[in-house]
């Protein structure tokens, strides 16, 4: 299967700070890749990579099957970003914005006026984008995004800052692109849900590392195989130290969270804790198997394949 | 040619609305503002001073406080605010995400700035000439409405001035580009151009490139154009040692 892009044991350093550990994410043509994780986990450092952004030693990325940095303006001319907040030039109109990076491509104005009326900004075309609302900037900036007809999107957590209304609208439009057109889509987010409704593919990263790549099918097909209780206990500090050693958990500030193969270990969790003279208020399954196994992947710093 | 030109035309619409055309204008048309309203004000003093060549005193009196003060404090403002409209607008990354070339990014700004100076320094000529003929027509003992403007000369003495701050635009350049904060640009170019007025005495200030606009225009003043030639050919070797330097920082930085 051809992979729109590629990455190949990425490494990457902010100083002597390793931030990426052997990535190496691969994104299938025509799919919709969800690119997971919590903040601080890499994604956005490995988007920025991807598109050159930041520099690496130059073997690891290829962008339709082409070296990076070797073929930069030829694959950069097929895809389309938009990473962290958008990108305008406050002082200009929003037709303006469109103008200065359609003449970087370069497309007609034709098609500066498709991909606006694609958003549903034609009528906010002549208004300066420093007056434009969160929402308008973040369609405006999927638009330019849009404006070389891209194969591949790059989008970085685009549905941030926006409303209800606009979140749906944006995964419609992504979905629309996927489907309609074809078009090869990265989206990266810490939104597990807003993933889970679009996404064809997942990558999950924790800490730098790939946990998780595959499928969602997959993914789906791993959290129907695990059961997950929630503890409730008067000490979650010393229940934690003590679980973790034999079972994967998850610690929030008001539970605990414990992943689970069998039915004896629930029983094998609660001796322990009773064992330990540590309280045990309440020890429950819990659903959402899909999240529970995203909280399971990122945390214990164990990979899931 | 279009990989060539519509960097710069992108370039020139960012510009747009932005301050960079008021700062050309205004700072175009200050000194011979000002000098105007002295010649008018003060015509005991001036009328001796210029009577005897008309436009050729005229032009130095507005053109010693331009050659002096305002052109490299243009240039220093008018590059970083060029510059400042991506780090302010965070787009820089939008822009290495586009298929332009590293090279045209770089030269496409610089190119811009280049014609904000040279547009700074014609505005310069026609404010001058439009001071002066106002001033010919109110008090006309000064012969500046009856004389030849000396256009070529003008346009000549235009081009000299703008290869003298050659050097200052494009390390102003370089540094602009590489520090998001604008005080660090802004300060350096001030900081050097102040330095460059305090050892004006120096031996070997003829190697210093933030004083090159004054040299030439008193090297001109005193009639010296071998001197001048040589403030000119350092100011081309400044201007391609700072060009390397920035394009080679700029094709080899790890971060955008």
């Amino acid at each position: 299967m051809p992979f729109i892009v590629e990455t190949n044991q990425l490494d990457y350093f902010f100083g002597v700070q390793k931030v990426l550990d052997r990535i190496s994410i691969k994104v299938p043509r025509g799919s919709i890749y969800g690119f997971l994780g919590p903040n601080g986990a890499g994604k956005t450092t490995t988007l920025r990579l991807l598109l050159g952004l930041l520099k690496e030693n130059g073997k690891s990325i290829r962008l339709f099957e082409k070296p990076f940095w070797s073929a930069r303006t030829e694959v950069l001319q097929k895809t389309g970003s938009l990473i962290e907040q958008p990108s305008l030039y406050g002082h200009l109109t929003g037709r303006e914005n469109l103008e200065v990076f359609r003449l970087s491509y370069p497309v007609s104005k034709k098609r500066a006026e498709t991909v606006l009326s694609l958003v549903g900004l034609q009528d906010a075309a002549n208004k300066q984008t420093k007056n434009y609302s969160l929402g308008m900037k973040q369609r405006l900036a999927i638009a330019i995004a849009l404006l070389p007809d891209p194969e591949l999107l790059i989008l970085d957590e685009p549905t941030n800052g926006l409303d209800p209304e606009g979140i749906i609208e944006t995964r419609m439009l992504i979905q629309r692109l996927n489907s309609e057109q074809g078009k090869t889509i990265l989206v990266s987010s810490h939104l597990l849900s807003e993933i889970e409704k679009i996404a064809t593919h997942v990558g999950i990263i924790h800490q730098g590392c790939l946990r998780f790549q595959g499928t969602m099918k997959a993914l789906q097909q791993q959290a129907s195989g695990e059961m997950v209780m929630e503890l409730e206990t008067d000490d979650y500090d010393k229940a934690a130290a003590l679980l973790e050693k034999q079972f994967k958990i998850f610690q929030a500030v008001d539970h605990i969270k414990v992943f689970l193969k069998t039915k004896k270990q629930v029983a094998d969790v609660n001796a322990l804790l009773v064992k330990e003279e540590i309280s045990v208020y309440s020890l429950c399954r819990v659903q959402d198997d899909l999240e529970n196994l995203f909280l399971q992947i990122i945390s214990n710093h164990e990979s899931i394949s | 040619m279009n990989l060539f030109l519509n960097p710069i035309r992108t370039e020139l619409l960012k510009s747009k609305r932005s301050s960079a055309l008021w700062l050309t204008v205004f700072a175009g048309a200050f000194i011979p503002a000002i000098q105007l309203l002295i010649c008018l004000l003060r015509p005991e003093i001036f009328l001796p001073r210029i009577r005897t060549a008309p436009w050729e005193k005229y032009s130095q009196i507005n053109w010693k406080q331009i050659a002096t003060v305002i052109l490299p404090l243009f240039v220093i403002l008018i590059t970083n605010l060029l510059v400042q409209i991506e780090f302010r607008n965070n787009t820089w990354k939008q822009v290495y995400a586009t298929p332009v070339s590293f090279v045209s990014i770089f030269f496409s700004k610089l190119v811009v700035i280049q014609f904000f100076v040279l547009l700074f320094l014609l505005l310069s000529v026609v404010f001058i000439i439009a001071g002066g003929l106002t001033t010919g027509a109110v008090i006309p003992g000064y012969h500046l409405s009856v004389a030849d403007i000396p256009l070529t000369a003008s346009l000549k003495f235009l081009s000299r001035m703008y290869i003298s701050v050659l050097p200052i635009s494009v390390l102003q350049y370089v540094l602009s580009g590489r520090y998001k904060n604008f005080i660090v640009p802004v300060a350096t170019g001030l900081m050097l151009w102040v330095t460059g007025l305090v050892i004006m005495e120096w031996e070997h200030i003829q190697l210093y490139p933030y004083i090159y606009s004054t040299l030439v225009f008193f090297y001109d003043l005193k009639n010296q154009p071998e001197q001048s030639g040589t403030i000119l050919r350092n100011a081309f070797l400044w201007s391609a040692f700072f060009l390397t330097i920035g394009f080679l920082e700029n094709n080899y930085r790890k971060q955008r």
